[in-house]
This record gives C-alpha cells, sequence and structure tokens, in this order.
C-alpha cells in the first residue's frame, strides 16, 4: 500500500459517520469558567454611550422598514422628553436637533408614523415656532409628493403650523406658497393646469382642507398684526424694529430665494397680489367654495367663511392703494434696506 | 366623491410610471407634471435649506425625472435648466458627490433633448473644469465636454461651436501664460489633443492654442503643447487605425467561405492576422499624406514661434528641467528642418550638449541632425561635426559612442552634405577598417552617403565603379550652397510611351471599321477620356490649373531611405546629366584638344541626351494635367519596370523627417548578457497562460476514476515484463526484416 492511500485511508477512518441522527449530540455548554461579576454593556448609564444612540437612531429614521423607523421614533422621542426635564444628568438634545430630525418624516410612507409624527409635533407648541421654517419647507414637500395619502396629511400639518406659529408661515413667500400648495391638494385646479385625464379622488379631506385654508388667508389678509405699532405715531413708525424679521426677503438681496413668486411682506401687499395680480386665483377659490357648499356638514360652513373672507377683501380700497406706493418708495432701494438694518 | 374604477388604474405611486405616462402624453398629465415641479422646487429649498445631513436620494431622482420631461412643458419648467446651472456653478464645492454627478449628467441630457443649447451647457461647465477640487467631478465634464464637442461634429463641422470652445480654450492659456503656477492651460492641451487625435478639430486655430501652450510658463503646459507637436500625428493615425482595424465577422465568414475551409483555431488566428495584414495595406495605399494637415505645417509663423521658442525655453529660462529642455529642444529643431528655418544660435548652443557623457546624448545628437537642412550656412555646422568628430570618434572611446559619432555625422551630412571637409571626410571613412562591427556599418554608411552626392570628396578607393565612371565622364554635379534642382516626374516616359500604344491601338481599332476621319476625332476622344478620368475621382478643385499639388502628394509618396550601396543612376535627374555631359566635354576641349574623336564622341552623346530628355519633358508634364488616374498608371508602369525600389533618396525631402535615436545609435553586435536574454524570454512569455504541454492537465482539473494509463503505471514490473520484451523482439524482428529487404533490392541492382 501506497503512502497517500494509507494517508487517505487513516482519514477516511477517523471521519465519523455523518447520517443523520446516528452521531451524538457534540453541542455542551462551557461550564468550565467562573466569574465574579456579569457586564453587559447595554444595560450601561453612560451619556457618551447614549449620544451615540441617538445619532444611531436618528440615522435608522431612514429605514426602510417602516416599524424600524417607528421604534427609532419612539426612542428619540424618550431622549428628548428626558433632555427636556429640569436637572436631568440625560444626553443633551436640544429642539434645534430634534425637530430637524424628525421633521423629514412629514414625507414618510407609513400613515402610523405620520400620525405620530403629528401627535409629537402637538405635544410641543412651545418649541414649535423656533424650527417651523424647515417644518414648512417639508410640509410643501409632502403636498406634491407622489403618494396621494402624503399629499392629504400634509394639509393637517400645514393647519397645526397656522394655529401654533401663523407668522412665521405667511412671511416672505411662505404666504403664497402654502396657499398654492393648498389649492393643488384640494384638487382646486386653475384653467392653465389641465387636469390629468382621470382625476385622482383619493386626495382631498375637505375636513381639513378647508379650515387650513380658511386660516391660511385670515392671517394673511386681515391686518390684525398691526397691533401695537398703531400706537406709535405714524411720523416715528420708521424708528422701531421691523415687524417681521424678513422684510426684505422679496427683494432677495442674497441669491438663492425664490423670488419668482414673492411678495412683499404686508397685508396689503398680499390682497394686492391676490385680487389684482392673481385673478384666477381668487376665481378659483370661489368656483371651490361654491362646489363644497353643495356638499353636508362642515364643509358648507367653511366654505361659507372662506366666502366671506373674500367678500371682504375682493376689492382694494383707496386708502390701502395709496399707502402701498408710499410704502414702496421709501423701503424698496437696498440702501434703505441697510439703514433700517443700522437703526 | 364616488370612487371609480378606472381610476385605480393609473394609481401613481412612482415616478418611473409617471414619466412613461408623460412620454406617451403630456397634454393629459400637465397636472401632475406640475405637482412633480412643485414637489421638486420644495426638495431643491429643502437641499439648499439644510446642505449637510440631508437625504439627496429624491432629489436626485425627481432631478433625473425633470430633465427626461421637461422638453415636454418647455413653456412651465423654463427655470429647470437655469435651476442646475446656477446649483452647480455656485455650489459644486460642497454639493455631494451624487448631486453634482446627477445635476451635470441632467445637463447633459437637456443637452441631447435641445432643451439648452450646446454653448450654454460648455459656458457653464468650462469654468468649473478649471476650479474644481474634485477629481471626479473634473473627469465627468471633461468627458461630457469632448463628447458634446464631438456629437455636434459628426454630421457636418459645427464651426460656431469649435470656434466659441477654442476661443475659450486660447483665452484660458493666455491668462495663464506669465504665470508659473497656473495649470489652467493644462485643460486647453488635454482638450485639444483629444479633439485633434479623433480629428474633430484639425484646424489652424486648435494648432494656435497649442503654441500658445508651448510658449506658456507653467512647465506642465509647457510639456503639453510640446508634445502635442512632436507625437500627435502620429497618435491620430493610430486613432484611426485602432477604430477599424478589427476585422468583422462578415469579413472573416466571408473569407472562409471562399477558402472553402473549415477553421481550426490556429488557422483562425492566422486568417486573422492576414486579414489584419492585408486592411493595413488597403489602408496606406489609400491614405492622403499625413503631411497635408498636420500640426507642424498648420503652424501660421514657424520662424517666429521657433525664434521664442528658443529664446524663451533654452536660452533664458535655466530652472527648466533637463527633459523638458529636450523636449523643446527636439520640437525647435524638428521645426528648423522641417520649414528650413535659419536660427543660428541654434547650433552654437547645441554644441555644448555634444559630449558623451551627456545624459541621452543620442536624442541631442538626433535634435542636432533634425535641425540641419541644404540651406544652414556650412559655417554653422562646421564645428558641429567637427566637434562630434573630436569627441565621439577617436581611438580611445569605446565602439558604441564612435559608432553613434559616426552615425550622426552621416544624419547631418545627408541634410547638408557641406559641412564636412573631404579631409575630415576622409580621416572618418577610415574607421571603415575598424575591428567592430557597428563602426564599421556606420563608416560605410558614411561612404556610401558621400559615394552618391559628392564622390569627388572621398578618397579614390572608396568611390566605387559607379561614382568614378561618374566622375570620369563629369555627370557628377558639384556641390554648391544653396542651390536647388529641379523637380521632375520619375517615370513619366514609360506614361508617354504606353499612353502612345494605347492610341495606336485605338487608332487601329477604328481603322478598321472606319477610314478616313482621324486626326479631330481621336483628341475629341482623348479629352472625353481625360474628363472620365477627372470625373471617376471625387476632386476637390477642378479649377486649379497648376499641377504642383498633385505631384507633390505622389512623390512624397514614394519616400524610402535607402543606404543599401548599389543605388541606380536611374534616380538622377536626367536632364542634369545631359547637360553636364555636355559641359565636361567642351572643359576637355579646352583642356587638351589633341584628341578630337573623344571630343566629337562626348559632345554627340551628350547632345543626343539633352534632345532625347527634352522631347520627354515637353511631351506630357508640361501640355497636359495630369489626371490622378495617370498617377495611378504611372505608379503601376513604374513598378512593371522594376524602377519602384530605386526612387529612394533625393536630397529635397530629407528635412521633413524626424531623425530617429535608433538611427544614430546604429545596430549594436555585441553579445547580450544573461540578464538581457532572460529578460526577453520573459517578455515572450508575458502572455502566455501555461509553459508545458498540457498533457494530463485536463485530467487533473476534476475529480476522475483512475485511468487505464495510470493503472499500467502503478503495475508491478515483473507483470508487466514479459509484455514489453515481447514488445522489443516485434521491434527487431521487424527491424531485421527491412534491412533484408533492402539488401536484396541493392543486389538486384
Amino acid at each position: 500500500m501506497t503512502n497517500s492511500l494509507k494517508k487517505k485511508k487513516a482519514r477516511k477512518a477517523s471521519k465519523k459517520d455523518a447520517a443523520f441522527g446516528k452521531g451524538k449530540a457534540t453541542i455542551t455548554t462551557s461550564t468550565a469558567f467562573k466569574s465574579k461579576s456579569i457586564v453587559l454593556p447595554n444595560q450601561s448609564l453612560d451619556p457618551k454611550k447614549e449620544s451615540v444612540q441617538i445619532l444611531s437612531n436618528i440615522s435608522l429614521l431612514r429605514h426602510h422598514s417602516s416599524s424600524n423607523r417607528k421604534t427609532a421614533l419612539h426612542h428619540l422621542l424618550t431622549a428628548f422628553q428626558r433632555s427636556q426635564k429640569p436637572n436631568s444628568n440625560a444626553h443633551p438634545f436640544p429642539p434645534s436637533q430634534f425637530f430637524p430630525s424628525i421633521a423629514p418624516l412629514i414625507v414618510d410612507s407609513d400613515q402610523g408614523i405620520r400620525k405620530q409624527l403629528y401627535s409629537i409635533l402637538e405635544d410641543f407648541p412651545h418649541l414649535i415656532p423656533s424650527q417651523a421654517k424647515i417644518i414648512l419647507l417639508y410640509i410643501y414637500s409632502a403636498a406634491s409628493h407622489i403618494q396621494a395619502d402624503v399629499r392629504r396629511d400634509s394639509t393637517k400639518f400645514l393647519k397645526l403650523l397656522l394655529e401654533i406659529c401663523p407668522t412665521t408661515v405667511i412671511s416672505g413667500p411662505g404666504w403664497e406658497k402654502s396657499l398654492r400648495v393648498i389649492l393643488n391638494v384640494m384638487g382646486w385646479k386653475q384653467p392653465d393646469q389641465a387636469t390629468r385625464a382621470i382625476p385622482d379622488y383619493t386626495v382631498s379631506d375637505p375636513t381639513i382642507n378647508l379650515p387650513a385654508l380658511f386660516l391660511l388667508l385670515e392671517e394673511g389678509l386681515e391686518a390684525s398684526h398691526a397691533n401695537a405699532r398703531d400706537a406709535v405715531p405714524e411720523h416715528q413708525k420708521h424708528l422701531l424694529d421691523p415687524p417681521d424679521p424678513g422684510v426684505f426677503d422679496y427683494l432677495n438681496l442674497f441669491g438663492d430665494l425664490d423670488v419668482k413668486g414673492s411678495i412683499p411682506n404686508d397685508q396689503p401687499a398680499r390682497v394686492r397680489w391676490l385680487v389684482k395680480g392673481n385673478p384666477e386665483i381668487l376665481k378659483t377659490m370661489r368656483k371651490g367654495c361654491k362646489s363644497a357648499k353643495k356638499a353636508s356638514g362642515d364643509q358648507v360652513r367653511w366654505a361659507g367663511k372662506i366666502e366671506g373672507l373674500l367678500d371682504r377683501f375682493c376689492e382694494i380700497k383707496e386708502e390701502e392703494e395709496e399707502r402701498f406706493v408710499r410704502f414702496k418708495r421709501v423701503h424698496t432701494t437696498p440702501r434703505d434696506m441697510v439703514m433700517t438694518m443700522c437703526w | 366623491m364616488p370612487k371609480r374604477k378606472r381610476a385605480a388604474l393609473v394609481k401613481l405611486t412612482n415616478l418611473p410610471l409617471l414619466q412613461n405616462l408623460i412620454r406617451r402624453d403630456p397634454g393629459s398629465y400637465r397636472g401632475d407634471f406640475l405637482t412633480q415641479y412643485q414637489h421638486y422646487e420644495a426638495q431643491r429649498d429643502l437641499f439648499l435649506a439644510q446642505p449637510e445631513g440631508y437625504k439627496s436620494d429624491d432629489f436626485v431622482e425627481l432631478m433625473g425625472f425633470m430633465a427626461q420631461v421637461t422638453s415636454c412643458y418647455p413653456d412651465v419648467a423654463s427655470s429647470f435648466p437655469r435651476d442646475l446651472i446656477h446649483l452647480i456653478t455656485e455650489r459644486h464645492a460642497v454639493l455631494p458627490a451624487d448631486i453634482r454627478e446627477k445635476v451635470v449628467q441632467s445637463l447633459v441630457l437637456l443637452r441631447n433633448k435641445d432643451v439648452i443649447s450646446s454653448s450654454t451647457l460648455l459656458e457653464s461647465l468650462f469654468p468649473i473644469l478649471t476650479t474644481t477640487q474634485s477629481k471626479a467631478l473634473r473627469t465627468q465634464i471633461y468627458n461630457t465636454i469632448i463628447s458634446d464637442i464631438r456629437s455636434s461634429n459628426t454630421k457636418a463641422k459645427n464651426h460656431k461651436l469649435n470656434r466659441t470652445v477654442q476661443a475659450v480654450l486660447f483665452g484660458l492659456v493666455e491668462g495663464g501664460k506669465n504665470d508659473i503656477d497656473s495649470t489652467v492651460g493644462l485643460w486647453a492641451v488635454k482638450i485639444t489633443r483629444e479633439l485633434w487625435r479623433r480629428s474633430v478639430w484639425d484646424d489652424a486655430k486648435s494648432v494656435e492654442i497649442m503654441k500658445e501652450c508651448a510658449l506658456s510658463s507653467n512647465p506642465k503646459v509647457i510639456a503639453g503643447g510640446v508634445r502635442f507637436f512632436l507625437g500627435v500625428d502620429k497618435e491620430k493615425e493610430e486613432a484611426v487605425d485602432s477604430d477599424d482595424d478589427l476585422p468583422t465577422a462578415t469579413d472573416r465568414a466571408k473569407i472562409t467561405y471562399t477558402a472553402q475551409i473549415s477553421i481550426s483555431s490556429k488557422k483562425k488566428r492566422k486568417l486573422e492576422r492576414a486579414v489584419q495584414h492585408m486592411k493595413k495595406k488597403q489602408k496606406q495605399a489609400s491614405k492622403p499624406h499625413p503631411l497635408n494637415f498636420s500640426a507642424l505645417h498648420l503652424l501660421h509663423d514657424p520662424q517666429g514661434f521657433v525664434e521664442s521658442l528658443f529664446a524663451k525655453h533654452l536660452t533664458k529660462n535655466t530652472k527648466l528641467p533637463i527633459d523638458l529642455k529636450l523636449l523643446v529642444l527636439q520640437l525647435t529643431s524638428r521645426l528648423i528642418g522641417l520649414h528650413k528655418l535659419e536660427l543660428l544660435a541654434f547650433y552654437s548652443f547645441i554644441l555644448k550638449y555634444l559630449t558623451p557623457r551627456q545624459k541621452d546624448v543620442t536624442q541631442f545628437l538626433a535634435c542636432t541632425a533634425q535641425a540641419s537642412h541644404d540651406l544652414v550656412p556650412p559655417d554653422a555646422l562646421e564645428p558641429i561635426v567637427r566637434k562630434i568628430a573630436d569627441e565621439f570618434v577617436s581611438e580611445g572611446v569605446a565602439s558604441a559612442v564612435a559608432a553613434a559619432g559616426l552615425n550622426s555625422i552621416r544624419e547631418i551630412c545627408t541634410r547638408a552634405p557641406l559641412a564636412i571637409t573631404p579631409t575630415l571626410l576622409q580621416d572618418l571613412t577610415e574607421y571603415k577598417g575598424s575591428k567592430d562591427k557597428s563602426v564599421v556599418m556606420a563608416a560605410r554608411g558614411l561612404i556610401a552617403l558621400y559615394r552618391e552626392i559628392a564622390p569627388e570628396m572621398l578618397k579614390k578607393k572608396d568611390r566605387g565603379k559607379d561614382a568614378t565612371m561618374g566622375l570620369s565622364a563629369g555627370t557628377k554635379d558639384k556641390l554648391r550652397f544653396g542651390e536647388e534642382k529641379a523637380g521632375f516626374i520619375e517615370g513619366l516616359e514609360l506614361l508617354e510611351e504606353w499612353k502612345a500604344q494605347q492610341k495606336a491601338a485605338r487608332k487601329e481599332a477604328k481603322g478598321e471599321t472606319a477610314e478616313g476621319e482621324e486626326g479631330d476625332d481621336a483628341e475629341d476622344e482623348d479629352e472625353d477620356e481625360d474628363e472620365d478620368a477627372w470625373g471617376a475621382w471625387d476632386v476637390e478643385s477642378d479649377e486649379d490649373t497648376d499641377n504642383e499639388g498633385w505631384i507633390e502628394v505622389e512623390s512624397d509618396k514614394e519616400i524610402e531611405l535607402s543606404d543599401s550601396e548599389d543605388e541606380d543612376e536611374k534616380k538622377k535627374p536626367a536632364t542634369k546629366k545631359a547637360r553636364k555631359a555636355l559641359e565636361a566635354a567642351q572643359e576637355k576641349e579646352d583642356e587638351d584638344g589633341d584628341d578630337e574623336e573623344k571630343k566629337t564622341k562626348a559632345q554627340t552623346e551628350a547632345e543626343a541626351a539633352i534632345k532625347e530628355e527634352e522631347r520627354n519633358i515637353s511631351k506630357l508634364a508640361m501640355t497636359k494635367i495630369l489626371t490622378p488616374a495617370d498617377f495611378a498608371k504611372l505608379a503601376e508602369l513604374r513598378a512593371q519596370a522594376g524602377l519602384a525600389k530605386a526612387t529612394g533618396t533625393s536630397l529635397r525631402t530629407h528635412n521633413e523627417d524626424a531623425v530617429d535615436t535608433n538611427r544614430i545609435e546604429g545596430v549594436s553586435f555585441e553579445k547580450a548578457d544573461k540578464a538581457a536574454r532572460l529578460a526577453k524570454v520573459m517578455e515572450g512569455r508575458e502572455d502566455r497562460e501555461k509553459f508545458s504541454s498540457k498533457k494530463g492537465k485536463k485530467l487533473k482539473e476534476k475529480a476522475h476514476s483512475t485511468t487505464n494509463k495510470e493503472k499500467n503505471r502503478k503495475k508491478n514490473f515483473l507483470m508487466v515484463r514479459p509484455h514489453a520484451r515481447m514488445k522489443q523482439k516485434g521491434k527487431l524482428f521487424s527491424k531485421a526484416t527491412a534491412i533484408r529487404k533492402a539488401g536484396k533490392q541493392n543486389k538486384g541492382k
């Protein structure tokens, strides 16, 4: 017998019979080691670990599985709540980090998550205004999302924001944009936007849309915000701080802003824009209201309210026109803007 | 509202679906598009509001969607391209890589769909190309630019676009011309070179750009520009070759069908090689002469260019690295040789590099040879030749050095025969008796050269039979500086003869059918035929009456360098020969008037030669414009007459060629050492996978049962022995019978 053959035989002999159920079980637990304590790493309360966890949960918000996103959101919420408690030694998790990280869930495809997010936002009305801009951007994005249910829910969020911090929503180009967005979601299309061959009827939820539209119009068109400034005599008004941080946003001094639709940030200008500049939008709204009135219940009430609002502002009064012109003359040059800022 | 059944059919859940629907029916889905456009704007604002930590997938997808369908709604989405351009020009430094890539892709798509113009695209991408730090983006933009220019030049040259791009590139180069650190010119070099290589640009303007590059200050840009002039024409040819060199499947099938063979792999390889060879030959035959549009020929002011090159990089700029200096030197010398320029400072400049210890001295020698031509004053070249002779060709130096020296002197003298004095020449020719073969060959080369151009400068014994006979007959010209020799068409008499034959044959044929009308008719026919000949060839300018161009193209093609000693007399201009013969005869008459008979004989001979010559030339070349068909026939006739090989060296064309360093180094006869031999062997093995035979390797690859052969090998010796013995015996028997048979046959004889 050759050497190699011998080796082969030896190898064969050493192999155990691998047939099923014949061999003896070899899996055993080794109990040879001894230890005084058992340490489990995930029970630690180390704040450093917590920060890592927060970060991982933030990244998990983009996970493809909706259940993972849900749990991540839950974790983040608890971490945020813990950090908001006074005198807590938890890892700091400021709103400026929390809200922007959960805001993308407005465009989430899962309805349950959107619901959860809505309830979270509802719970912190005092913290939202500082983060409203970024949330608003996500709302716009959701309003034109390709999924119908995402689009439908976007007005819910918009309504919430309008209730909490109306000034942020209507400042700058926000009012016009929000208006266009709502009309788009409601399916109140302007004549030039030829409708699809087969319209998508699942979009609209008038019980939310109509109140949201009403709120928006009311905030934008009612001159209620000129409150404390009215007490100051007219000739000293220019010495005051500007009523809104972005008074001259429409001048687009720093680029990047979408200038196309921006209108001056005051009430008469908005009225002018609606009545003079875009009568077709006005027309669409009236038409929409009329058709909404044919339905029942709350819808009729809200449609009536909106119509009343529109009736009140359908024409510009002479004095307002005059004021607008004066405002333009005084404030339009960039030099004025700089001077205002210096003051 | 009631949910209709049909609505479910088009429930839009993703962009590709919508894109498909929009493509089919843009009108009906306008509203959906507008919604998506809003979405895009929202996403863009979001992205701009918080660039970091933004999940860009949606934005990227949306951008692709918009780019695909924007062309369907030009009225609504006109701002989309503007948006993209704004985004990439303002923020290319901070954009995430995927978005950057997508933006460029979308712009290209928009360009392909004709939403934006080519110039808009290029104008927006060019500034980024030169400023961005990202390599990936640069490559992408570079490829985009190249392919865009190529595609817009495919059908016909887009001169407007080319002009704008060339102007931009020129501006780039000129902007950084005097700044050592500015490398923006490199992009001009890269783009121009690539487009030139692909024959998209082949005009003087692109050459001007490269000229500007060669004269700039940054070493990299200089190298790019100079390399362009030195190598780009060759590159272009290679690119053209590689484009369609591969034989197509149909070609192969055709060949196999006509050859009626079934093909084994070995045969296939052979066939492919044959096909390639054939194709190459065909292409070479049909190719126009490359010098017609070479970059060196398109230069506007070669003299000015060379002067500024020399002044800027060679004499003043001492910081230039030596290898780059060498490149510049090569270009300078090439231009001097090609255009026969005068740059006397060059020769004294290069003198200091001509020592055997100089690094890359063969290249310097080659440059020297390139820069010499017959219009350089011999005074300028003589010191060079003398220095080479002193430093390279002496007893003390290695044989390779001596050979290089002799070869370079030969190359110089081929171009400028008056650069050497007879005494020096005679000294150098003594090296034909050297022990080293390469030196001997070099010396012989020198002798062969002067046998042909100026045998009187050689020693008597070196002149050879032909040259000596020529000298004694007085047909050899004495060399004079600045003398231009008259051009002639070789083998023209053959063509004339053939034409006469043809005419006669036609006349005969006609004469048989109908006698009478001859002259006019025949001539008419001749003209008709001429016209046909012109028509058959696609000629660009029919009005071009001077036939100079045609002649040049053909004669250039025939250049063939050969240093063989047995070169024919035939290539000498016969007019010269004849005139010289006459002169020599008259001289002799003056010298010794006693031999009357000889004199008259020489004179009559010479006169006859002149007459014959005049007849030859005046008839065809002077009265007619030769058609391309004529030239084709001429080449054929010449080949028949065996003239093709003898068309070799004519002085006039030498200066146009580059000098290869191989010609300077010559052939080395030194035995290679073991390492070199081994290296050569390994080089041959590079592409081979397995070195040994394939025997038994197939079986090893897989598990197999024991074969009979393997079993036999393991058998006990004693078991096998009887069989082996039988075999041996059998062999013995058969041998014995064979021997016996042979013996019988021999006996029978």
